[in-house]
């Protein structure tokens, strides 16, 4: 019976892989790398969660300059075997999040530390932290939400803003990861 | 790591929608020659005489499953640049139940109605316009089922993320249901179709 | 119950010529996955149909009442910033390639006609009743549950979010349920 027969195959086939997968899971953990938004880690600190370490990634001048409040510094030259210190919880962050993901799968090979990246390192707390911005065309709803992300910036001594919104010839370049919503986004 | 490669930069929205009408054309390609655009074949599946669905769909999650936990697993894909929507138990339930009753109901589902409707089933489009009133219904009765709609959020989790397993053990646990349901399937068809006789 | 066995479909009204058979499940199931699987690689997103659907009634309502649609959220957030098209929405492009696709699979299998499927004890006006009430509560379950089959089901469940899972158990147990209400209209 071929249809069977391809069934078959294919049933196989799959458990091939999947048993593979369990296999390279048991043998070979990675450590699972999220990310975390600015907007997130800020609730997170204020909420003064105590299993939470916050690791910045810079060189010691850059961290003197300016760092996230409660965050401890480990420049990533000196990244060896990070010490967790006890905490289950680790965000990293640099200048703009790319990479530093890298440093991150080295924290905690066993899994036993949920790691997290920040959403565009620095650059991303001070964007949506320390000075949001809300255009001046906001619908209702874009101003009620904005208001819990002005609120929390004024906790962390930031400057959240109305902007009027100019048009501008030609395209901006969006950031990664923000492409646009409405192709990535919807069901 | 250049996967996926429209999160990357690598191309702009255009081809982003072009791409969109490329991967439709396969997917209603596949439906309509899996049989899927056919109400009886898709109803079938709630009275055991038909595993269609069933066959169809885990075949279907389990492939792109595999798929994303080893190109991520070997380095060829970026899973954080993946955005998990967030799960919302009681909405998603409840919305299951009745989707469910309005699927063997009319027969289709909406990706289906659209295949139906496409190789001329009046009943195809018949549940296409359902749809269009359900979908406005559901906008009229807004301010009112928005409290359903938004309650318990669990976030963007994964699976393995909210059991505390590691993903590898949930993709292996997922396939050998599937093939379990697989083996049962072609069973319960056999039986049903045979012993059953006329209804 | 001669329609009900896999594999024969019903032969074009009138051309004489039967119909081509249905692929293999699981091959079909196969070749979908790998087109989800294509999109989450190439997009960063998976598939979706029941957007489609509160892209252009969105639309709709918009055209006809546009203060309504803008302060609802349930329609405003498929009518965008004003700056592109609604309709530039991935799904609903993809939706249109469903469409396309499948006529085109119809045609070249021998398996398009105009006709009504339905059960032999079911008449048409019942049976298309029936489908239209079928899909309303459809329309109404998806956008409740954030999701189909397509974007929910089957995307949701390729990712392991558990409720794609929950959604597929509940759908699945209520259509069990409920098929007893049905039975003339399919066997």
């Amino acid at each position: 019976m071929k249809r069977g027969g391809s069934g078959r195959t294919l049933g196989w086939l799959a458990f091939v892989v999947a048993a593979g997968a369990l296999l390279a899971e048991t043998v070979a953990p990675v450590t699972v790398v999220q990310l975390v938004t600015p907007m997130e880690l800020a609730r997170w600190i204020r909420e003064a969660r105590s299993d939470l370490d916050v690791i910045d990634t810079r060189e010691p001048e850059e961290y003197a300059a300016g760092h996230i409040p409660t965050a401890r510094n480990v420049p990533s030259t000196r990244f060896e075997g990070v010490p967790a210190m006890g905490h289950s919880t680790v965000v990293l962050y640099d200048e703009s999040g790319v990479a530093v993901t890298s440093l991150a799968a080295s924290v905690s090979p066993d899994g036993s530390v949920e790691v997290y990246v920040l959403e565009r390192g620095i650059d991303g707390w001070l964007d949506e932290v320390m000075a949001p911005r809300l255009p001046d065309t906001a619908t209702a709803a874009e101003r009620a939400a904005f208001a819990e992300q002005a609120e929390l910036s004024r906790w962390f001594g930031g400057l959240p803003r109305i902007v009027v919104v100019e048009p501008v010839a030609g395209q901006a370049a969006e950031s990664l990861p923000a492409r646009s919503k409405r192709l990535l986004g919807g069901c | 790591m250049s996967m996926p490669f429209y999160a990357n930069g690598l191309f702009g929205d255009g081809a982003g929608l072009t791409f969109a009408l490329v991967i439709g054309l396969a997917f209603g390609w596949f439906l309509e020659r899996g049989g899927l655009g056919n109400a009886r074949k898709l109803a079938g599946q709630f009275y055991l005489t038909d595993m269609t669905v069933l066959k169809v769909m885990f075949s279907a999650i389990v492939t792109a499953m595999l798929g994303l936990f080893w190109l991520n697993r070997v380095g060829f894909l970026d899973l954080t640049s993946i955005v998990v929507p967030g799960t919302f138990v009681a909405p998603q339930a409840i919305g299951g139940v009745i989707f469910g009753i309005g699927f063997v109901m009319g027969g289709l589902c909406p990706g289906t109605s659209c295949v139906s409707a496409a190789t001329g089933r009046r009943d195809g489009f018949a549940v296409v316009g359902g749809m269009a009133a359900g979908v406005l219904l559901f906008g009229l009765l807004f301010p009112v089922l928005r409290g359903l709609y938004e309650a318990t959020p669990l976030g963007n989790v994964t699976l393995p993320e909210l059991l505390g397993v590691r993903a590898g053990v949930v993709v292996f646990g997922v396939t050998a249901m599937a093939i379990g349901m697989f083996t049962g399937a072609t069973a319960i068809e056999r039986r049903i179709n045979q012993g059953g006789g006329r209804t | 119950m001669t329609a009900a066995v896999e594999g024969i479909s019903r032969p074009a009204a009138g051309s004489g010529r039967p119909a081509a058979p249905y692929m293999n499940p699981y091959l079909a199931g196969v070749g979908i996955g790998g087109i989800l699987l294509l999109a989450f690689v190439v997009m960063g997103r998976g598939l979706g149909a029941s957007g489609a659907f509160s892209t252009v009634v969105s639309v709709a309502v918009s055209d006809f009442a546009p203060a309504a649609a803008s302060s609802n959220e349930a329609f405003a957030r498929y009518l965008g910033d004003g700056t592109t098209s609604p309709f530039a929405n991935w799904i609903l492009v993809e939706i249109v390639g469903v469409i396309l696709g499948a006529l085109t699979s119809a045609r070249l299998a021998g398996r398009f006609h105009l006709t009504t499927e339905r059960g032999p004890r079911a008449g048409v006006r019942a049976r298309l009743a029936f489908a239209f009430a079928g899909g309303t509560l459809m329309g109404l379950g998806a956008r409740l549950a954030r999701g189909c089959t397509s974007g929910l089901a089957l995307t949701g469940g390729a990712m392991l979010m558990p409720g794609a899972w929950i959604f597929i158990a509940t759908a699945f147990a209520a259509g069990f349920a409920a098929s007893s209400l049905f039975r003339r209209q399919w066997l």
